[in-house]
């Protein structure tokens, strides 16, 4: 099964074209999935069953170390995980072809990595090289709309820019699974609003599924059609972001009396 | 992509034809890189063996001949160098290019295909600067292709352990190559380089360490072979640091 | 949202409201949103309402909520849909929204404002006067005014309504 590929829309009212038809297999699929890092007690994820479905545009909700990184980690097929299994439209990620150019991973990089080295026009070649979808005019207006310096190595970008780099690899690279992995970190709330408003526009005109972790909750909130949230490598919580409000509770305040630990206060 | 229709269903081509652009377009952007690299080794290279020529003529034996030789070794082997410097450098780029697509076993091949590229392009320079100075011989310059080649893959080899993240692969890893480069010259150990510039009717083996060309060609190829085999394996074990 | 050159004041001229609340579904409040400019008549009958690219970028909210809440007024047969074009509010709209909101008028105004005043220990004859007095303030001023004016304030005040 093969994922839809974004393409634009002349429709004025592209968002009813958006849900999959009924048989296409979820987009992101963990069935009973535990992840264990080596010489360490706690797993990473544990027993974790989820089902997105195509062009969802899911919020992915965790304290630190709640396990949203290792899960996207999983997705990318970065890693594999320790029992249970992956499935990306019905397909097993890890080392297929397909499904890793299929997908967009955007997570801060290393400082020591190869990265930092490159310059954003570096990187932008790369992706021009190797992503099947990239579209290099929407990336080099992004840049200028985020004021990145082209030719300065990303090392010596300031954080906030650095943070620009790699949601315009995310969003320009036009994935059929685009993850954000707090890409945004690092950028100021005016460059955050610039983003999130590239981000549905883009989705717009090419739907696509996107996993989105965030810790600025009430912020990004809006964004999201359903919400995950992870506890200690365990699945909280998958709904509906309209009907979680429905109860009467912003997504925020949910998540947070829902994982205060005792002892800890919320003042 | 204009339309609606080609959104609903994906023709089962479609994914194929990205995933095998996202090989050949890292195999492209990896030798543009490379090639990058190697044009600024060759001119520093160059520019270094020029300035120090006369240096040389002057503290070595005023044997014109023997200079040239010795120059043409130190070329061999500097090609060597760099190239076991690629295969440390290059391999540890795999995280960049999952980044963007790229599976471990795309990069591997991707990787294998640069090195073997560079391999020849380096082995033509050393067989142009040979040609300047001694006669050719077809055997030493396979030679000279297969220990470029096997110089890379020892490179990569060096640091897989380190991919691993275990200290006893990356020990491992180390001695391995250690070991097999060592095996590459070991028929031929006993002969100083002083006995080679000495012996002028071995001057179509150059080489340093080839007495016996051929049986030394095959014996690098078979390593270079097994490593081809085993390296991809290894960095499908790669650990990941995201 | 403007801001006014010479006193750095804000002023507000925004067709549609800008600010949701987060703790009750979305796609109601954009669905609300729209019903209130049909109300406030900034949206007549025939009008288009915004495209959901554009309430999209002003709310910035998932497009899937924005149809959501459009897709029942569409139901609702608050607004009909023109292919190609978009969608435009419905003849009746407005009346009908004026109904079903002074049903919903009681509870949600009238019922809080006499707790509010009991509360606060407001007899029934101050709150009589007060409300009385609101309506006054908010009444056009009747005879004195001539004809071009009295005509500007009556537009201004249907408008209003």
């Amino acid at each position: 099964m093969q994922p839809p590929a974004p393409s634009p829309h002349g429709d004025p009212d592209p968002t009813g074209a958006m849900a999959p038809p009924e048989s296409a297999p979820p987009a992101i699929e963990l069935i009973d999935v535990t992840l264990r890092y080596p010489r360490q007690k706690k797993p990473a994820l544990d027993g974790v069953s989820v089902s997105i479905p195509q062009n969802a545009l899911c919020g992915l909700l965790g304290r630190n170390a709640a396990g949203k990184t290792s899960l996207m980690a999983l997705l990318a097929a970065f890693r594999r995980p320790t029992a249970g299994s992956v499935r990306l439209w019905g397909q097993d990620p890890f080392e297929s072809p397909q499904a890793m150019s299929e997908v967009a991973f955007v997570y801060q990089w290393r400082e020591e990595g190869f990265a930092s080295y490159c310059k954003p026009r570096e990187l932008f070649a790369m992706a021009a090289h190797m992503r099947p979808r990239w579209d290099n005019a929407f990336a080099t207006r992004l840049a200028e709309r985020f004021d990145v310096p082209m030719r300065k190595s990303t090392s010596r970008l300031s954080k906030g820019q650095q943070a620009a780099v790699r949601c315009i690899l995310g969003l320009a690279a036009r994935a059929p699974l685009t993850i954000f992995d707090e890409a945004y970190l690092g950028m100021d709330a005016v460059y955050r609003k610039v983003f999130v408003d590239e981000l549905l526009q883009d989705y717009l005109k090419y739907p696509r599924t996107i996993l989105f972790s965030t810790h600025y909750i009430s912020e990004m909130e809006r964004l999201f059609t359903e919400a995950l949230m992870l506890d200690e490598g365990r699945v909280l919580l998958h709904d509906d972001c309209d009907v979680l409000r429905a109860k009467g509770m912003a997504l925020q305040d949910l998540f947070i009396s829902l994982t205060l630990k005792e002892g800890e206060s919320y003042e | 992509m204009s339309d609606e229709t080609s959104r609903a269903s994906q023709p089962s081509n479609r994914a194929s034809q990205s995933s095998g652009r996202a090989l050949a377009g890292a195999v492209r952007y990896l030798l543009k890189n490379m090639g990058t690299s190697t044009l600024w080794y060759l001119v520093i290279f160059t520019g270094v063996l020029v300035a120090l020529q006369p240096l040389v003529t002057l503290l070595s034996k005023p044997d014109a001949e023997s200079t040239q030789i010795a120059l043409a070794i130190v070329a061999v082997n500097s090609n060597n160098i760099f190239l076991l410097v690629m295969g440390i450098v290059y391999p540890l780029m795999l995280e960049l290019y999952m980044m963007f697509g790229v599976t471990r076993r795309q990069f591997a091949r991707a990787l294998l295909v640069a090195g073997a590229a560079l391999s020849v392009a380096l082995a033509v320079v050393s067989g142009v600067v040979a040609w300047a100075t001694a006669s050719l011989d077809a055997l030493a310059l396979a030679g000279v292709l297969a220990s470029n080649l096997l110089c890379f893959l020892l490179g990569w080899l060096a640091v897989s352990g380190f991919q691993l993240r275990r200290v006893l692969a990356a020990a491992g890893g180390i001695l391995a190559a250690i070991v097999m480069a060592s095996l590459a010259s070991m028929p031929f150990a006993s002969k100083m380089p002083s006995e080679i510039l000495q012996h002028a009717d071995w001057l179509p083996n150059w080489l340093r360490f080839v007495q016996e060309p051929a049986a030394s060609l095959v014996c690098m190829l078979v390593m270079a072979a097994l490593l081809a085999l085993v390296l991809p394996l290894l960095m499908r074990q790669a650990k990941l640091k995201c | 949202m403007s801001v006014d050159p010479h006193t750095g004041q804000f002023g507000d001229d925004t067709q549609v409201r800008a600010e949701l609340d987060n703790d009750r579904p979305l796609f109601l409040q954009v669905k609300e949103a729209i019903e209130e400019e049909i109300l406030a008549g900034s949206l007549g009958p025939d009008d288009q309402i915004p495209s959901n690219s554009q309430l999209v970028s002003l709310y910035g909210i998932n497009p899937v909520t924005v149809h959501k809440g459009v897709t029942m007024l569409l139901d609702e047969g608050i607004v009909y849909k023109r292919r190609g074009l978009g969608m435009f509010v419905s003849r009746n709209a407005p009346a009908r929204i004026r109904v079903r909101y002074q049903e919903a008028f009681k509870n949600d105004y009238v019922e809080p404002l006499t707790q509010r005043a009991e509360m606060l220990g407001v007899t029934p004859d101050e709150l009589h006067a007060l409300v009385d007095e609101s309506i006054l303030a908010h009444q056009p001023p009747q005879a004195s005014s001539g004809i071009a004016d009295s005509a500007a304030v009556k537009d201004h005040t249907r408008r209003k309504d």
